[in-house]
C-alpha cells in the first residue's frame, strides 16, 4: 500500500522574535503536511509577525503543494501574520504568479532580501 | 485674440491653441475609425476642464455628428462611490438629463444630439450590457421620461423592465458567493461593448474628469477602455491633478499612476500637462486674457500680472475679476479697460486662496451661511438640504442660489433635477472645487461637526428609503459628525451598493472601515448586531475578491458565527452558516460541512415566514446532500438533493438563482445526475445532468448554467464519451471565463484536460490538467479526488508510473472524501501493474476498491474495480473469484447495457466464461 512518507526535511531559522525562516529541503506534496505544519506550529506562535518560506532547496512541489501553501496562509493570516517566500525557481515563480499566490504570499529572489523587506515593512496590518 | 465662453466661472476662454490642437487631431484620429486616450493633467485651477469644455465647443462646431458623456470624480466620497464617473456618463448617453453636468462640458446642443442616438442606445443597452442595468444603471434612471416614451414606442420597454427586474433581484442575493463572483470583467466588457456600439451610431467624445478622485474599479475601467476602443470612433479624455495623483492614496500609490504610464508606454505620449507649459504659453494666457477685453492697459500691467500669476488660469481669471470689482480696473469713455486710482499691485492677494477669500467675503452673511452649509455637503450639493439645515424655505433657497449665487455672483452652477426614485431635489455644483475647500475650511472643527450632523439627518429624512443610494455620502457626514454606530450602518449600506456593481475592493474598503467604526461603540446588543452584518458581508465578499482560499473569508465568517451565538443565532445567522458551510465544503473539509449543515435545518425551522424558510430548505437540503455526496453517503445524498427536487417550484422560485447565487434545482439535479451514475442508473443519470442544462438555460442565470454544464461534461466523462465531454467542457470554460467563476474555471480545464488526454494526446491533456489543478488549489478549493484522479489516469496513459502512483496517493492521504475513493484505489492498481513485481498489491487494492464501492452502494465503481479484477486475473491467474465479482455487479444493472464499462465488463465476461454466464445468458 501507499506509505505516504514525506520526502522533505523543515529546518526553522529565528531570525528575531518577530521573524522565522522556514527552509524547505526537498519535494512540497500533500505529505508535507504535517512536517510543515509541525514546523509552523513549533517556531511560528506568538509574537512572530513573519514568516519566509526558503524554497532555495525545494526540489519538487504538487498542486497539492500548492494547496498546503493556501491551508498555511489561512494559519497564518489567523495569527495575523505575514507570509512570503524565497528562493523560487522560475518555473515555481511562474506558477505562483500563474495562480496569482504572488498577490498574497511576497516573493523574493533570497532569504535575506525577504528578512530586509519585513525590517522596512514593519508589522503587518491587523484587519 | 478671440474671446470664448465657458471659462473657469462660465466667462472668458483663451488661448491654449497648441492644446486645442492636441486634441482636435486626437478627434480626427478617432473620427476616422482610430479611437484615441488623451490626458489632461494640471494643479487645481490650471484649467483642465475648461479646455475640455471648449475643445467640446470647437468640436461640435465642426462636427453635426458628435457627441459627449461626461463623468466626475467626487471629491467627498472619493474612492466609496464605485464606477460614479462612468455612472453619469451612461445615465447621460441613455437619456437621463438628471444632474448633468454643465461645468464639464454638457450642453443643449448635446442634449439634442444625444436624443438622435436615444433609441439606439435603448437597444445596444438590451443586446450587449444587460448586466448594466438595474445595478450599474438604476432602472429609475434610465432612459429618463423621453427615452421611456421612445422605448415603449419601439416596443422594447417590457423587455427592459423584465431585465431590470432580474438585474435588482441578483442585487437584492447580492450576499451569496456566486451572484458576488458577477466579476467586474463582465462589467468592464459589456460597458466596453456598449461604448464600441454607441460609437458606430454616432462618434463619441468621453470625458471623465476629476480622475484622482475616481475609485480604482473606475480607473480600472479607464484602462480596459483605453485598450479597446483602438478600432472605434470614441476619443477617451481623462482629466487629473498631477500632484494629487503624485501624492498616492492611502500611503501607496495612486491607481492612477500606473494606468498613465502603462497607456503612455502604449500609445506614447498621451498626456497634455498645463503644469509643464512654457513661459511663453503661460504669458500668452494672460496676455489673450487681458487682450479678450478692449483695453488700453500698458506693457508693464501685462508684466505685472504674469508675475503675480505665473498664468495660472483660475488664479488670473480671479485676480482680474477683483481688480475691476476693486476699482484697480476701470473703463475710460471709450468703454477700453485702463489702471483705476486705486490700484496697488501690494494690495491685491498673492495666492489664487486670497482671490477667492475675497470673493467669497464680499457676498452678505445669508449668502455665505447658505454656502457654507453647501460646502459641507460637498462639491455638488441639494438646494433641499441646505435649505432645511438653514431652516428656510425650499423655494428660497432654491432662488437663492439659482439666482443670487449662480447668475449674479457665479459662485455654483445649476445641474437640474436629480432623481432618486420618487424623490427628487434640486442639485448644484460649486464652480471650482477650490471655492467648496475655501469654505469647508472656512469653518470651525466644531461647526463643522454640527452641520454634519444636520447635513446627514436631513438628507436621511429627504430620501428615506431611497436613502441607499447615498449611502457613502450619508457614511462620511455620519463619521465627521462623531456618530459612529450611524456611519459603520451607512458604510455597510454602502458596501452593499458597491458589490451590487461587483466593486468588490470598494466593498472590501467600506466594511473594512466599518470594523474600525462599530470597534468604537460601547460594547452591547446594537455593537454586536453591527458587526455582525459587516463581517458577515465582509465574508462574503472576499469570497469573490480572493476565492475561498481567503484567509478574511475565514476568520469573517469564524467571527460573525461567534456574533450569532451571543445573539441568539437570529434567522440571519443561517446565511453565515451558508457561508461557512460551503467553505468548509470545498475545502475539502466534509466532516465539519456535515455538522454545521445539519444545525441549518434546526435554524430554518424558525423562520416564521414560509416563503423564505422553504427559500433556505431548498438551499440547505442541496448543501447537506452534496456534502454527504462528497462522503460517500448515497442515501443520505439522494434524500436531501430530491427534497429540494420536490419542494422547487420554478414558477415560485425561479428568482432564487438570482437571490442565492445558483438555483438549487439546477444544482439538486446536476449532483443527482453523478448520484443516479454511481448507483448504477447511467441513463437516469445523463437525462439529470441534462435536465439541469435546459432549466438554467431556461432560468439565463449564468452561474447555475456553467455548473450544469459541468456536470453533463462530468457525466460524459464517466460515461468515456470524451468527445462529447471535451464539447461541453469547452462551453463550460467559455460560461466560466464569461462569469468569472474561477475554481469552475479550473474545474472545467480539468475535464478538457482528460478528454484530450483520452483522445490520444496524453502529453497535451497532462499539461492542462496540471495548469488547471494548481488554479483550482490556489482558490483554496479542497475537493480534489476527482481531479487527482484524471491526472493520474493521465500519467497512466504516457506509462509514467512513479508521478502518476504520486498524484494519486497524493489525493488518497489529504482527502476527506470517500465517493471517489473506490476509483482512486482503482487507478491506483492500474498504475502500479505497469511496473513488475506488485501484481498481489494491485489484486489487493482492487479488491479494496471493489469491497468499499459495494459497501457504499456506488455500483457504476464496483464495477470497474471488478472489470480490472477479471482484467488482471486473466492474464495472472491472481484473483480466482474475479468474475464472479464482476458477474454480480453487472447484474445489477438494469439501463445502460451500452455504454463503455458495461459493455468492457460483458465483453471480459463472456471471454472469461463463454456461454456458462446466467447473468449474460438473461439478456
Amino acid at each position: 500500500m501507499a506509505s505516504f512518507e514525506a520526502d522533505v526535511k523543515i529546518n526553522v531559522c529565528k531570525v528575531d522574535d518577530a521573524t522565522c525562516i522556514l527552509d524547505i529541503d526537498g519535494e512540497l506534496t500533500a505529505f508535507a503536511e504535517d512536517k510543515l505544519m509541525g514546523a509552523y506550529n513549533d517556531a511560528c506562535g506568538t509574537p512572530v509577525q513573519n514568516v519566509i518560506l526558503n524554497f532555495e532547496r525545494l526540489e519538487y512541489m504538487s498542486s497539492s503543494g500548492i494547496g498546503l501553501l493556501v491551508t498555511l496562509l489561512i494559519r497564518a493570516q489567523r495569527q495575523q501574520q505575514r507570509l512570503l517566500a524565497s528562493g523560487l525557481s522560475d518555473h515555481y515563480r511562474h506558477i505562483f504568479e500563474l495562480t496569482r499566490l504572488d498577490e498574497a504570499i511576497a516573493l523574493y529572489p533570497t532569504d535575506q532580501e525577504a528578512v530586509a523587506a519585513v525590517a522596512a515593512l514593519g508589522s503587518p496590518a491587523r484587519v | 485674440m478671440a474671446a470664448r465662453e465657458n471659462g473657469v466661472d462660465g466667462g472668458t476662454f483663451v488661448s491654449r491653441e497648441q492644446e486645442l490642437a492636441i486634441l482636435q487631431q486626437r478627434l480626427e484620429a478617432a473620427l476616422s475609425g482610430k479611437g484615441q486616450v488623451c490626458f489632461v493633467a494640471g494643479q487645481a485651477g490650471s484649467g483642465k476642464t475648461a479646455l475640455v469644455r471648449h475643445f467640446v465647443d470647437q468640436a461640435f462646431a465642426r462636427h453635426d455628428d458628435v457627441v459627449l458623456a461626461v463623468g466626475t470624480g467626487n471629491a467627498q466620497t472619493g474612492a466609496g462611490d464605485p464606477f460614479l464617473p462612468f455612472r453619469e456618463a451612461l445615465a447621460m448617453l441613455t437619456g437621463d438629463t438628471s444632474g448633468r453636468g454643465k461645468a464639464a462640458g454638457d450642453s443643449p446642443e448635446n442634449t439634442r444630439r444625444l436624443r438622435t442616438v436615444l433609441v439606439r442606445s435603448v437597444e445596444v443597452m438590451v443586446e450587449v450590457a444587460p448586466d448594466l442595468l438595474g445595478v450599474f444603471l438604476p432602472f429609475g434612471k434610465l432612459f429618463g421620461e423621453f427615452g421611456k416614451a421612445i422605448a415603449d414606442k419601439a416596443g422594447w420597454l417590457d423587455r427592459l423592465e423584465g431585465l431590470a427586474k432580474k438585474k435588482e433581484l441578483a442585487a437584492a442575493g447580492a450576499g451569496s458567493q456566486a451572484a458576488l463572483q458577477a466579476e467586474q470583467a463582465r462589467i468592464f466588457e459589456q460597458f466596453t461593448r456598449f461604448v464600441q456600439e454607441m460609437s458606430a451610431a454616432a462618434p463619441l467624445i468621453l470625458f471623465l474628469d476629476d480622475l484622482q478622485w475616481a475609485d480604482s474599479a473606475s480607473i480600472n475601467l479607464f484602462f480596459h477602455l483605453a485598450r479597446h476602443v483602438e478600432e472605434h470612433r470614441v476619443l477617451l479624455i481623462g482629466s487629473y491633478r498631477a500632484n494629487d495623483v503624485a501624492l498616492g492614496r492611502d500611503g501607496g500609490r495612486h491607481p492612477l499612476e500606473p494606468v498613465v504610464n502603462e497607456l503612455t508606454r502604449y500609445y506614447g505620449d498621451v498626456t497634455i500637462d498645463l503644469d509643464a507649459l512654457p513661459v511663453k504659453a503661460n504669458r500668452r494666457f494672460v496676455t489673450a486674457l487681458l487682450d479678450a477685453e478692449p483695453n488700453c492697459l500698458g506693457e508693464d500691467f501685462y508684466e505685472a500680472l504674469f508675475s503675480r500669476t505665473g498664468g495660472h488660469a483660475l488664479f488670473t481669471v480671479e485676480l482680474l475679476r477683483a481688480m475691476k470689482e476693486r476699482g484697480s480696473l476701470v473703463r475710460d469713455r471709450d468703454g477700453c479697460w485702463v489702471e483705476g486710482p486705486r490700484l496697488d499691485w501690494n494690495a491685491l492677494p498673492a495666492r489664487v486662496e486670497g482671490v477667492i477669500e475675497e470673493r467669497i467675503e464680499r457676498l452678505g452673511e445669508e449668502l455665505k451661511e447658505l454656502l457654507q452649509v453647501a460646502s459641507v455637503e460637498g462639491e455638488q450639493f441639494t438646494a433641499e438640504v441646505v435649505a432645511r439645515v438653514q431652516g428656510l424655505p425650499e423655494r428660497q433657497a432654491i432662488r437663492r442660489f439659482s439666482h443670487d449665487l449662480d447668475r449674479q455672483h457665479r459662485l455654483v452652477n445649476d445641474h437640474g433635477l436629480a432623481r432618486w426614485g420618487p424623490v427628487h431635489l434640486s442639485l448644484y455644483r460649486f464652480v471650482h472645487n477650490l471655492f467648496q475647500h475655501y469654505l469647508y475650511q472656512s469653518l470651525s472643527a466644531a461647526e463643522r461637526m454640527y452641520l454634519h450632523r444636520d447635513v446627514g439627518r436631513e438628507m436621511e429624512a429627504l430620501l428615506g428609503d431611497q436613502a441607499e443610494e447615498v449611502a457613502a455620502q450619508l457614511a462620511r457626514h455620519f463619521e465627521e459628525a462623531g456618530v459612529p454606530g450611524r456611519a459603520a450602518f451607512y458604510r455597510l449600506k454602502a458596501a452593499n451598493r458597491a458589490r451590487r456593481m461587483s466593486a468588490h475592493q470598494e466593498a472590501v474598503g467600506h466594511l473594512t472601515h466599518g470594523l474600525e467604526l462599530a470597534n468604537t461603540l460601547p460594547p452591547g446588543p446594537e455593537r454586536m448586531q453591527l458587526e455582525f452584518g459587516l463581517q458577515t458581508a465582509l465574508g462574503t465578499v472576499l469570497i469573490s475578491v480572493h476565492g475561498y482560499a481567503s484567509p478574511g473569508v475565514d476568520r469573517a465568517f469564524l467571527r460573525a458565527r461567534e456574533l450569532a451565538r451571543a445573539l441568539g443565532d437570529p434567522p440571519e445567522a443561517l446565511h453565515v452558516l451558508l457561508g461557512q458551510v460551503m467553505f468548509y465544503l470545498m475545502r475539502g473539509q466534509t466532516d465539519q460541512a456535515w455538522q454545521e449543515g445539519e444545525h441549518l435545518l434546526e435554524l430554518a425551522e424558525r423562520v416564521e415566514n414560509a416563503e423564505h424558510a422553504t427559500a433556505y430548505r431548498l438551499t440547505i437540503h442541496v448543501m447537506l446532500g452534496v456534502t454527504a455526496l462528497f462522503r460517500g453517503d448515497y442515501p443520505h445524498a439522494q434524500t436531501h438533493l430530491e427534497a429540494t427536487v420536490s419542494l422547487y417550484d420554478v414558477d415560485r422560485h425561479r428568482d432564487l438563482a438570482y437571490q442565492q447565487g445558483q438555483d438549487p434545482a439546477v444544482a439538486a439535479h446536476a449532483f443527482l445526475s453523478r448520484l443516479l451514475w454511481l448507483r448504477g442508473h447511467p441513463e437516469q443519470a445523463l437525462a439529470r445532468a441534462k435536465q439541469a442544462v435546459t432549466l438554467a438555460a431556461a432560468l439565463e442565470h449564468p452561474y447555475s448554467m456553467t455548473l450544469a454544464s459541468l456536470h453533463l461534461a462530468t457525466l460524459y466523462s464517466y460515461l468515456r464519451r470524451w468527445p462529447e465531454c471535451q464539447a461541453e467542457a469547452s462551453r463550460a470554460l467559455r460560461l466560466a471565463r464569461d462569469g468569472g467563476f474561477k475554481m469552475w474555471e479550473a474545474n472545467a480545464g480539468i475535464l478538457s484536460g482528460a478528454s484530450v488526454a483520452n483522445l490520444g494526446r496524453p502529453e497535451e491533456g497532462l499539461d492542462e490538467i496540471v495548469r488547471s489543478l494548481f488554479l483550482w488549489e490556489a482558490t483554496g478549493a479542497g475537493l480534489v479526488a476527482f481531479g487527482a484522479t484524471n491526472l493520474a489516469t493521465a500519467y497512466c496513459l504516457l506509462g509514467r508510473r512513479k508521478e502518476g502512483l504520486r498524484a494519486i496517493d497524493e489525493s488518497l492521504y489529504r482527502s476527506q472524501e470517500k465517493w471517489w475513493e473506490p476509483e482512486q484505489l482503482r487507478v491506483r492498481a492500474e498504475l502500479l501493474l505497469l511496473g513488475p513485481g506488485d501484481e498481489a498489491e494491485a489484486a489487493a487494492t482492487l479488491r479494496r476498491a471493489h469491497d468499499l464501492a459495494r459497501e457504499q452502494g456506488a455500483t457504476a465503481l464496483a464495477l470497474r474495480a471488478a472489470t480490472s479484477l477479471v482484467a488482471l486475473h486473466e492474464g495472472r491467474g491472481l484473483a480466482p473469484d474475479a468474475v464472479d465479482l464482476l458477474a454480480a455487479s453487472y447484474a445489477d444493472f438494469r439501463e445502460g447495457l451500452n455504454t463503455a464499462d458495461l459493455v468492457a465488463a460483458r465483453r471480459l465476461l463472456e471471454t472469461s466464461s463463454p456461454g456458462s454466464n446466467p447473468v449474460l445468458s438473461v439478456e
